[in-house]
């Protein structure tokens, strides 16, 4: 076996055409029939493809994930291709196959250049690949900017540790029209593009005040959404919030918003001289160029309404709000789409963190405000621009050690699972079948349960007993359990794979 | 994060290289493809929905008002007049492309994206008074018809504008 998978990593090319192998075989699998294969947002993307600027649906929220649309728009028009649905659904389904493998591509060269063992790039690609997001959904409901997205993100990692900040401007000016949130990632990592910096923990005072902070601003949130303006779960067919058990759901996000700032509480960050030495003249103009390029492009078009989803209260609301529909259902959502990489977060957080916070702040940074203000969305592919970093770090971290075979076992077999590749849905435009609570019952829920906040309380139960069995699997391979003697996490066992 | 496990030749720069070239590519096809657009100032089409597609037609793209003819008058229903109003839509072809749609609605008489196509039509030859007002008997059908929303915005801006 250690010979094969061996062999499997010593190519550089062989593992990316097997994500590519795979992408081939997907693009036959049926898709979404509802708007002859568009879907509902794809239906728009249509649109836009089809007219590309001139399009009457062009809002100033369209006009930020316009990309990948006007990519298609130019390349069937130049090519006499008609835009029937037909044609631009294959376009897109090519178009992600192909940002799938350079996405490999470049997973494998970051791999490489961290010179993780080959067990260990297996397990990468494993959590960054075969999860729902990646080889399900995007076959299953392909014309949307999430495939882009994917690749920008992963491109982003890429170019930023291997130095090249020129390709980070132009990534996140790609991404600025993409998914925009892309954009300041980028603005991040021009301003702080050193990736080995010391980690110093940072005083125990600092750390509960910057965290009781944050649990506060969620409390003051939550308070002010669900009981001034009294927002609601209100798409049509999600699930309602179960106010009798907010409370579980509240201390349940509440966790989460206590340990997310973990990722920066590294003393570094708070010494004014790592901002003397990191910051330097010409890359604060390259940030500042990033920004002017962004608003000449942006006011260059003309749109044609404005859209409240780029309002700052509309992003905090549905970022919010939709946590608090059951307890935990961000969690087992993100499990759910992405795979045991949030089972692990939830494992290693602690270490995870102060790994992560080594990458310098234009990483940490960005992994903060991505998870503080995008992350508790239970709609996990709102975060396909962010969560291929969480897997890639998450790789990289535990490619540092050496787990039991049960370990990795694991994450083959959960992610596989969670992937679902095995799972044709039959979606039915015509049967609805309808619960009480508003919302879909099998077999529509098959698909709807993979969009986080239309899962039904059934899938929520049963993908809860999921994580909570998961993780105790989990604990179960990180622990040495003798009989009478105290049982010890792995990293005190084994000792860190040396790099020589 | 301090020891020796990355490549040295990674220090953060402006380096250029074949990536760059590529990317720069990608991003000025699209800046360049909209200026030379602009300069020809086409109209933005009004919204017309997505119709089923018919083998024949995605094999025979260079006909398709021929194709969608046959296939009208081999297999006369909803679907194919749609389609067949379509053809003659996206040939400029509005007239027929009214008829078409009209006949469609001969068999589907609560068609609303029947009615939504035909107000496209009437838009696309100005006259925007018959646009909203067959949007709104598509509306009065399906409320929730968005894409007949959106043209019937149009039809008023336009109108007003005149």
């Amino acid at each position: 076996m250690q010979v094969f998978i061996k062999k499997l990593t010593d190519n550089r090319y062989l593992l990316p055409l097997l994500v590519v192998t795979i992408c081939v075989w997907r693009i036959f699998v049926p898709q979404l029939p509802a708007n002859e294969g568009l879907g509902w947002d794809g239906y728009r993307y249509y649109q836009l493809t089809v007219d590309g600027l001139q399009s009457k649906v062009l809002d100033s929220y369209l006009i930020l994930r316009i990309f990948p649309c006007l990519l298609i728009h130019i390349i069937l028009k130049w090519l006499s291709i008609s835009f029937i649905p037909a044609h631009v659904i294959l376009a897109f389904k090519i178009m992600n196959t192909i940002m799938i493998g350079l996405s490999a591509v470049m997973v494998k060269q970051i791999f490489e250049q961290y010179k993780l063992n080959p067990v260990s790039q297996l397990i990468g690609f494993t959590l960054v690949f075969l999860n729902y997001g990646v080889f399900n959904f995007t076959y299953y409901y392909p014309v949307m900017t999430d495939t882009p997205a994917f690749f920008l993100s992963i491109a982003l990692f890429y170019f930023f540790v291997r130095g090249e900040l020129t390709n980070v401007f132009l990534i996140g000016l790609i991404g600025a029209f993409t998914w925009p949130v892309i954009f300041a990632m980028a603005f991040a990592l021009i301003l702080f593009p050193e990736k080995e910096i010391a980690f110093v923990p940072l005083k125990k005072v600092w750390q509960y005040t910057i965290s009781t902070l944050c649990l506060l601003y969620l409390l003051a949130m939550a308070y002010f959404l669900l009981f001034i303006t009294k927002e609601k779960a209100d798409l049509l067919f999600c699930l309602p919030i179960n106010y009798n058990m907010l409370p579980i759901a509240l201390a349940g996000v509440g966790v989460l918003f206590f340990f997310i700032p973990q990722v920066i509480f590294n003393q570094t960050f708070f010494n004014l001289n790592y901002y003397r030495s990191a910051l330097n003249g010409n890359r604060i103009f390259a940030a500042f160029v990033l920004v002017i390029a962004f608003l000449v492009i942006r006011f260059s078009v003309a749109v044609n309404a404005t859209s409240e989803y780029v309002t700052l209260y509309h992003q905090i609301k549905i970022h919010l709000v939709y946590a608090f529909q059951r307890p935990f259902i961000t969690v087992v959502s993100h499990f759910n789409y992405f795979g045991c990489t949030m089972l692990l977060l939830l494992l290693f957080w602690k270490r995870f963190a102060a790994f992560v916070s080594g990458f310098g702040l234009g990483i940490a940074g960005s992994v903060f405000f991505c998870l503080f203000v995008f992350a508790l969305k239970p709609e996990s592919r709102a975060l396909i621009f962010f969560f291929p970093w969480l897997m890639i770090l998450m790789s990289l971290y535990i490619g540092k050690y050496r787990f039991s075979n049960l370990f990795y076992i694991l994450v083959f077999v959960l992610n596989f699972a969670m992937a679902k590749l095995w799972l044709f849905f039959d979606y039915d435009m015509n049967t609805s079948k309808v619960l009480t609570d508003g919302t879909f019952d099998f077999p529509n829920q098959w698909f709807m349960m993979h969009l986080g906040i239309w899962m039904n309380e059934y899938v929520w139960l049963w993908l809860c007993t999921a994580v909570a069995v998961s993780l105790l699997l989990f604990i179960i391979s990180l622990y040495k359990i003798e009989f009478h003697k105290k049982a010890v996490l792995f990293y005190k066992i084994f000792e860190p794979v040396t790099y020589e | 994060m301090s020891d020796s496990k990355t490549e040295n030749n990674t220090e953060p720069s402006f380096k250029l290289n074949y990536a760059t070239v590529i990317l720069l590519l990608v991003i000025l096809i699209p800046v360049i493809y909209t200026i030379v657009a602009n300069l020809e100032k086409p109209q933005p089409l009004p919204l017309i929905s997505p119709t089923v597609t018919t083998p024949a037609q995605n094999s025979n793209p260079a006909s398709p008002i021929e194709t969608a003819l046959q296939v009208a008058t081999v297999k006369p229903d909803y679907n194919s007049y749609i389609n067949l109003g379509l053809a003659y839509y996206n040939a400029a072809r509005y007239p027929e492309s009214i008829k078409a749609w009209e006949k469609a609605l001969e068999y589907n008489p609560k068609g609303e994206l029947a009615f939504n196509n035909i107000a496209a039509a009437y838009g696309n030859m100005n006259n925007y008074d018959a646009e909203i007002e067959i949007c709104q008997r598509a509306l009065a059908i399906n409320p929730d018809l968005e894409i007949a929303k959106r043209n019937m915005e149009w039809a008023k801006s336009m109108k007003n504008k005149k």
